[in-house]
């Protein structure tokens, strides 16, 4: 033992001796100064890998890191480092992801995440933490009384309500059945269309709203009312198919309408369903077939970066994108929500789906497309744009 | 009358596919003593395999059935042979451990085949096709799976009450330890009964597949449904999970189509009234 001490006492004298010599005076530096480096820029991505939207977060991701590619993953001299959690189509997971970004990782900027349930419980927490969030496709009108939710390309119910007019007006159906899913953004995209198609005179015979994930929707097709068009609304591209698949199957032969076509119809899910989903027209907020130089770039950055075409997903997420970038480079890359805010919904920009202003609220003011399921030579796809109306605002804050 | 009838046809369709999940399950639970919630698991993986066969690989839709069910068997097997073995009598080992497997799968599942749903998918020729009853038309699909589901029972049925394998396995659910003592291998016995719950469970991933398509996340949700049809059934016997998936697949479609602001809660009223009168099940074995 006093062995140790002994040794242990030397190894302690030594290394106060040496750090002593080794700590000598130097000289006057002869270079210049280095410039500290300029903070990272986190933006944190609120996506869902899994769960019955699991489709759309790869999508999402795709047109997020195309924007940022574009850019060299650099704004106003600061790097940019893309932080993307799974919310699982899930408000609880969601909300969990947002408070992880934002207390564990500082992220300031969020992009996402899609479901409107989950805006509802998100939007009070950005708020509180005053960090800046967008919508995905659409997004809530009772956020915007927390003032932090910017809303792209609109409400869900302003989004929907052109369309229920062109149902009545255009194509003519005077009685129409909904059938939503049971959750606040397809609640309220039926809103829409419903408000819409009354306002012209149309008759609305019946509302049916399915549970989230419904295996089977037999139960409810089997009470659908006869009437002119049955306008459907439902979670993702797997219950759609399903839906279109068992309403084809008991032989009725009532046409069918939709919204966020384009959103649901992905490319894939158009190969699987085949002829099943052709002729069915539907609102959208894009479309691949656009006809306008930002959308040709666009089209062949995504085909070059996923291999297939663009939907309202991909071009969603880089437009979002596109526009944090602007707005950081009007802040000089301050994030603050005080300055990023007000910088953003100052932008006016032509988009791949056309061209976008905000109002000081936040919600966009966009384009809407009437779209169809069709089919081009062997390849199954949405159709270029039957009907469009050039800017689509909520009336509730129309100036 | 359509209604009515459409209703009934689709219950009873929905009801098939519900026993073919929960028979295994039921009789796995009643002969072997083991809770298994990786057993909805057993059913996505078999979905998952008969859709690589059919859709993916463009072969037969049969063999994609028989794939999905041999597939599901063996692994069922596998997991009774590497982790339940040894957990004999401890329910909740049994419980913690399957269910850590449930979370195993999905993300397995979502690693080789995505996140993305795969719509359903059946044979070319059942394809859209359906019967003119009246004035509605019935899809065949679900014709094909009523009888699909009837074969399955009656061929259960008979292994379990007409056969001396059959007896064997009734004979251990009573008292295992007699069984044993007469020189019969019960543990080949069990091995053997694990691997045709989860060969039919594969079998019903697939035959359901063409109604309820397939996702990584649908073995949790089926465990769900399975649980109710155990419960208003009663556990350990066929002709339980018969009626039980029957019955919970009339309640499901007759409440959401009459109740559809309640459709999340009619199957667990039933389940909540069986409970109430007879907790042991509609037929299950009173203790």
């Amino acid at each position: 033992m006093k062995k140790v001490c002994y040794i242990l006492s030397l190894i302690m004298i030594s290394t106060l001796v040496l750090t002593a010599c080794g700590a000598q005076p130097t000289a006057a530096p002869t270079s210049p100064p280095t410039v500290a480096p300029k903070e990272v820029i986190k933006i944190g991505g609120l996506l869902d890998f899994t769960g019955p939207v699991a489709d759309l977060g790869p999508k999402f991701q795709a047109g997020i890191e195309l924007a940022l590619e574009e850019v060299n993953y650099t704004v106003a001299g600061h790097k940019i480092e893309l932080l993307v959690e799974d919310t699982a189509t899930s408000v609880d997971v969601a909300v969990e992801k947002f408070k992880k970004l934002a207390d564990a990782d500082d992220v300031k900027i969020f992009i996402g995440p899609l479901m409107g349930d989950a805006h509802l419980a998100i939007s009070p927490l950005a708020k509180e933490k005053n960090v800046l969030i967008t919508s995905l496709i659409n997004g809530m009108y009772q956020t915007v009384p927390d003032g932090h939710y910017l809303i792209y390309p609109t409400t869900v119910d302003a989004q929907t309500y052109p369309f229920g007019q062109y149902a009545y007006d255009t194509l003519g159906y005077k009685s129409a059945v909904v059938v939503a899913a049971d959750y606040a953004g397809k609640r309220g995209y039926a809103a829409g269309f419903i408000e819409g198609f009354k306002a012209s005179g149309g008759t609305i015979v019946q509302e049916i709203y399915t549970p989230l994930g419904s295996p089977d929707y037999s139960p409810f097709i089997s009470t659908i009312k006869e009437a002119d068009v049955v306008m459907y609304a439902l979670e993702g591209p797997g219950p759609v198919a399903r839906f279109i698949t068992q309403f084809k199957q008991t032989g009725r032969t009532t046409p069918m309408i939709t919204i966020t076509q384009d959103g649901d119809y992905t490319p894939e899910a158009l190969a699987e369903l085949k002829d099943v989903a052709l002729g069915i027209k539907g609102e959208s907020s894009y479309t691949w077939m656009l006809d306008n130089p930002e959308n040709k770039n666009f089209v062949e950055g995504i085909k070059a970066k996923t291999g297939k075409v663009p939907s309202s997903s991909e071009q969603n997420a880089y437009t979002l994108t596109k526009v944090i970038l602007a707005g950081l480079e009007k802040t000089d890359g301050d994030v603050s929500f005080d300055k990023l805010f007000p910088a953003i919904t100052s932008l006016k920009m032509n988009t791949p789906a056309g061209s976008l202003s905000f109002g000081p609220e936040g919600i966009a003011i966009t384009p809407m497309y009437v779209t169809e399921a069709v089919k081009v030579g062997d390849v199954y796809q949405i159709s270029a744009p039957l009907f469009t109306v050039d800017q689509v605002f909520d009336v509730r804050v129309k100036p | 009358m359509d209604f009515f009838l459409s209703n009934l046809l689709n219950g009873i369709s929905y009801g098939m596919i519900l026993f073919l999940i929960a028979a295994g399950m039921s009789i796995v639970l009643g002969i072997m003593g083991i809770t298994n919630l990786a057993h909805g698991s057993l059913y996505m993986i078999g979905a998952y395999i008969g859709w690589t066969i059919f859709v993916q690989l463009g072969m037969n839709f049969w063999l994609a059935v028989f794939a999905g069910a041999v597939v599901s068997g063996i692994i069922g097997l596998l997991i009774e042979r590497i982790f339940l073995k040894h957990l004999y009598k401890q329910v909740n080992e049994q419980v913690l451990l399957t269910y850590g497997l449930v979370y195993i799968t999905t993300n397995l599942v979502t690693w080789i085949w995505g996140g993305r749903y795969r719509l359903q998918f059946t044979a070319p020729e059942l394809d859209m096709h359906t019967v003119n009853l009246g004035s509605f038309s019935f899809p065949l699909t679900r014709i094909v799976i009523t009888i699909f589901g009837i074969l399955v029972a009656l061929i259960l049925w008979y292994l379990q009450d007409k056969t001396r394998i059959g007896a064997i396995v009734r004979a251990g659910m009573d008292d295992k330890e007699m069984v044993q003592g007469l020189g019969i291998n019960l543990e080949l016995v069990s091995m053997a009964v694990f691997f045709v719950a989860s060969f039919v469970a594969g079998l019903a991933g697939v035959i359901g597949a063409q109604l309820l398509s397939t996702y990584p996340g649908l073995g949790e949700n089926v465990l769900l449904l399975t649980l109710a049809v155990i419960i208003v059934g009663g556990i350990g016997s066929i002709q339980g999970a018969l009626v039980g998936g029957l019955l919970i697949g009339l309640i499901d479609n007759f409440g959401k189509a009459l109740f559809p602001q309640y459709a999340m809660f009619t199957i667990y009223f039933a389940m909540i009234i069986v409970l109430l009168i007879k907790p042991s099940g509609l037929l299950g074995r009173s203790k």
